[in-house]
């Protein structure tokens, strides 16, 4: 199926996306934090139709092996059945593996973890609604959880993805420009205030040349995303303080 | 743990609990539906701050074409998740299986519209994915789960297995399935099951909707799940606990009853919409 | 003034100091929590540090810290139990530690029987002196720590009549324990500062 992914516009240099987005437009986005009461912290993302959810708990014992260093990080994502809009069996067992353990090598090093030895941290993720960029919502959703919980953490880590389409970079797919075939996506995962790229995944063939166009594209959504989220937390603490 | 107790045993004797409540009062219930656009049918279900969410989506059963007769189990699949971090193994187990007792053992609705015939006179089946997520347990989780799946398999609505066959095979690139009245499908409720959770605690004292520290601290607890439409009872579920003399356990029923019919009547959301479903 | 992780608070140099809630990179001092920013001001230093919403500090223990505990279970050489308090402040979830034989008593360690000095349920006061596999070390061999609640056999509260024996009030009937002098008022205001300096986070 044929499916135009970048439309025409009346003027040619900026093509507006199927969503009606430009190229360079992150979709809204909409954070809240400590939305349940059991865990110790817990976050609530939604990027456009993506919606994440986000438990943290601990420092606690650990159930089995520890470290005599530092705090184990363990991630659990899981994505829900009516998650998706297609009807295609899911078959997410092995990228939900995969997507929980990326978490938790990104947050492995993101957070202090030197200061609670022999401890554990978990990090629970639901997604319940997923249109896209679900990696990148992830991580946000974690890291502000994380924030929630008051668990020192070196930076608010934020994550975006982009995309290349008719020669032109894109950032933040959704699910249609995902599924659209041959799209190249790639997701950040940065350490803003020193601009250190934390995690990085590539899925599709990106041409050398054109990597550096997507990895801007990517860098700069992650800098609109950031500035959202530290919004949020500022207005959180703001409101618990008074 | 005994200071807990203690704590709670202090209120209890001046008739009222920690947080404020009578015995017999439950917490504010809040519910939300179609919250999730690609569901067929969502719902968030709170009780107090216990959180739980259903989702239901209809797919095309592949594997049940092979069994001679195919039974309305068969086309349930029903998964459900505590939260992961819940600890408490013997509970998760012992939700997990009431709830599978209650809705795949009971014919709570008509599974008739899940059974197509295709052109060539070939039957077709689609199965119900249901999935229930405990996203914050404070307690009576199980009362919190079968009103939100109460709820989702009332306001479900899903389209024709052509159509569904088509999607499989074309992915339709939009973000939100079009919502075309005409072309989809209701479930007929058959049952409508409500239940009235209530903590035993070692004093005699019975407490109705009980938050997690209650439940901790109680004996035992008592499930009845009513069906609400025929006013009769489809389960009960002692295990142990405070023994109860018969009188007093007759009476608790009849409270429930009242408890959950009331509790029918104020929710619009779980009453059947039959006139829509003929047309 | 408010702030978020990874926020640049001041350059570090001798005058300027980073406490809880900050860390060091480079030569800056950067906030590690969300919260408000506290600058105490001490005649030759200044200290930085971040209040974390709530005024709440994610507390594990840590080698030095006096801890309540319940004792779990005895085995033959070590006892089992679990780590409810540190200091003042009640944790949400407990951690596993134990006692080894030869950490209840400072002297006459060789001669120690486990089940003259602590029973399954009694609440401890002991200090942790280290980390095992299996847990936290705890010892109680110091004349203000050991058992401080215990029931008798018969589920009442016993009192102390000894360092070595508590005794049920109600049956007359005595115990062995290894029993906690309970601090008075100067040692306890001892214990808190203490507490503050090695409370980096």
């Amino acid at each position: 199926m044929e499916s135009r992914i970048l439309l025409e516009s009346t003027s040619v240099k900026t093509p507006f996306r199927i969503d009606g987005r430009k190229p360079h437009e992150v979709r809204s986005l909409t954070c809240r934090l400590g939305v349940f009461q059991q865990a110790d912290g817990s976050s609530y993302v939604k990027l456009g139709n993506t919606q994440v959810l986000a438990t943290v708990y601990g420092p606690h014992d650990t159930r089995g092996k520890s470290n005599p260093e530092k705090s184990i990080i363990n991630c659990k994502f899981r994505l829900s059945t009516f998650s998706k809009s297609t009807r295609r069996n899911l078959h997410r067992d092995i990228r939900s593996i995969e997507i929980s353990n990326n978490l938790t090598q990104v947050f492995d090093s993101a957070i202090l973890t030197e200061l609670y030895p022999h401890s554990q941290i978990d990090i629970y993720l639901e997604v319940v609604q997923s249109d896209g960029s679900d990696y990148a919502a992830c991580i946000n959703a974690a890291s502000l959880a994380i924030i929630d919980a008051g668990i020192p953490i070196k930076d608010v880590v934020c994550a975006c993805s982009a995309g290349f389409i008719d020669n032109q970079p894109i950032t933040d797919i959704n699910a249609v420009e995902e599924s659209s075939n041959g799209t190249p996506i790639l997701t950040i995962g940065m350490l803003p205030k020193d601009k250190q790229i934390l995690s990085m995944e590539s899925s599709g063939g990106i041409h050398l040349d054109n990597l550096n166009d997507v990895m801007d594209a990517a860098i700069e959504g992650c800098k609109s995303v950031l500035f959202i989220m530290k919004q949020t937390i500022l207005n959180h603490i703001q409101e618990l303080k008074d | 743990m005994e200071l807990l107790k203690i704590h709670h045993e202090h209120f209890f004797s001046k008739g009222i609990r920690v947080d404020g409540r009578k015995f017999n009062e439950f917490r504010d219930l809040l519910v939300n539906i179609d919250s999730i656009e690609t569901a067929d049918s969502s719902i968030v279900v709170k009780i107090g701050s216990t959180t739980v969410m259903c989702g239901i989506k209809v797919t095309l059963n592949e594997d049940v074409k092979a069994l001679e007769s195919v039974n309305y189990s068969d086309l349930i699949d029903l998964e459900i998740a505590l939260h992961p971090l819940d600890e408490d193994k013997g509970e998760r187990e012992e939700i997990n299986s009431l709830l599978v007792k209650l809705i795949k053992g009971n014919v709570l609705f008509d599974h008739k519209p899940l059974i197509c015939e295709d052109e060539d006179g070939e039957r077709q089946y689609l199965t119900l994915n249901i999935e229930l997520i405990c996203l914050n347990n404070d307690g009576n989780v199980l009362d919190a789960f079968i009103i939100a799946f109460l709820g989702a398999i009332n306001s479900l609505k899903f389209p024709d297995y052509k159509s569904i066959c088509d999607e499989n095979l074309h992915p339709q690139p939009t973000s939100k399935p079009s919502r075309n009245n005409a072309e989809y499908k209701r479930l007929n409720v058959l049952k409508f099951p409500i239940s009235i959770t209530a903590a035993l605690m070692s004093n005699g004292n019975v407490l109705v909707d009980p938050n997690r520290d209650e439940e901790q601290l109680a004996t035992g607890l008592i499930s009845i799940v009513f069906d609400v439409a025929t006013e009769k009872i489809i389960m009960i579920e002692k295990q142990g606990g405070t023994p109860m003399d018969d009188v007093s356990l007759l009476k608790h029923i009849s409270f429930s009853k009242s408890m959950a019919t009331k509790f029918f009547k104020t929710m619009p959301i779980l009453q059947s919409k039959g006139e829509a479903m003929e047309t | 003034m408010f702030c978020v992780p990874g926020d640049r608070l001041c350059v570090a140099d001798d005058k300027n100091l980073g406490g809880r809630g900050t860390f060091l990179k480079g030569s800056y001092i950067y906030a590690a929590l969300a919260g408000k920013v506290n600058i105490i001001e001490n005649k030759d230093e200044n200290i930085f540090e971040v209040m974390p919403h709530g005024n709440f500090v994610r507390k594990i223990p840590q080698v030095g810290d006096v801890v309540t505990c319940q004792v779990e279970k005895i085995v033959s050489n070590q006892c089992k139990c679990l780590i409810k308090c540190i200091a003042d402040s009640v944790l949400k979830q407990p951690f596993k530690a134990i006692i080894r034989k030869e950490d209840v008593r400072a002297t006459d360690k060789d001669n120690v029987e486990l089940y003259t000095c602590f029973r399954p349920g009694d609440i401890i006061l002991a200090k942790i002196i280290g980390l095992s596999e299996s847990g936290y070390l705890l010892s109680t061999a110091s004349n203000e720590f050991g058992v401080v609640i215990a029931r008798s056999e018969n589920g009442v509260l016993m009192v102390p009549v000894s360092w070595t024996e508590m005794m049920c009030p109600e049956f007359k009937v005595k115990e062995t324990r290894k029993v906690a002098r309970i601090a008075i008022e100067s040692d306890s205001n001892a214990s808190t500062s203490s507490k503050q300096s090695n409370n980096n986070f």
